[in-house]
């Protein structure tokens, strides 16, 4: 692994430019190893991780910070059919996953 | 891919905002950073996964012509990946799907770091810039798709 992977929050002031995530519901599609949600889960106001390597889920869970666990969910599951209710979601973020 | 999205639209809020970020297939250059001076002294070859991102733009070009999406915005930056040697990043690009092929030789990149390293006091670090795409949707409500 690199040492560091954007060391000075590119992505992150690109994704939280595109839109508003205070108070959104947020599911990430593709979220490996949860990087990128820990980076905008403290303005949401719930994140759900889906990512289909149960490994990748596990490293999330690992390695998510005590202060955001409260309001990020990682589990295994493909976007193909999403275990959710209809209109569940104000953001979907598709991370590196088409 | 219309079956992905197709469920992405089910559980979104109408209105509601789809992210598309994902890397783009193009040349990386490759730099060393040290406190005084960025110098490229070579590249990785992204652009392996071109048919991967073109399906991804079909994919993503289908829902919106269907009207299930608006596109509101799209533009890129620079993801960077950093490592405190050439062989770090070399043990990295032997593993990674999305970049290959780096030019010049490891040896030579290892020559020209330890050239500008001992031209710079302080902590030298290899760098990799990969262009990546983001862009913005917004889930149609079904008045706008009448």
């Amino acid at each position: 692994m690199p040492r560091e992977l954007d060391p000075h929050g590119v992505e992150s002031q690109a994704l939280l430019g595109a839109t508003d995530f205070d108070g959104a519901r947020v599911l990430e599609v593709g979220s490996g190893d949860g990087r990128l949600a820990f980076r905008y889960a403290s303005a949401s106001a719930f994140v759900v991780g889906i990512e289909p390597q149960l490994n990748q889920v596990r490293s999330a869970l690992q390695a998510c910070p005590s202060d955001l666990r409260p309001r990020i969910t990682f589990a295994q599951a493909t976007a193909l059919a999403p275990p959710f209710r209809d209109d569940a979601f104000d953001i979907a973020v598709l991370a590196w996953s088409l | 891919m219309v079956d992905t999205l197709g469920g992405i639209r089910r559980v979104l809020a109408t209105g509601g905002i789809l992210v598309d970020l994902r890397p783009v297939p193009s040349k990386c250059p490759i730099e060393v950073v040290t406190a005084e001076e960025i110098t490229q002294v070579g590249e990785a070859d992204a652009s392996g996964m071109a048919a991967d991102d073109a399906a991804a733009d079909r994919a993503i070009g289908d829902p919106v012509e269907r009207g299930w999406f608006l596109l509101r915005r799209r533009g890129q930056f620079n993801f960077d990946f950093y490592w405190d040697s050439v062989h770090e990043m070399a043990t990295f690009m032997a593993d990674s799907v999305r970049m290959k092929n780096v030019v010049p030789p490891v040896a030579d990149l290892e020559k020209a770091v330890r050239g500008l390293a001992a031209r710079a006091p302080g902590r030298t670090r290899v760098r990799c810039r990969r262009a990546t795409m983001l862009a913005v949707y917004h889930k149609a409500s079904p008045k706008t798709l009448d």
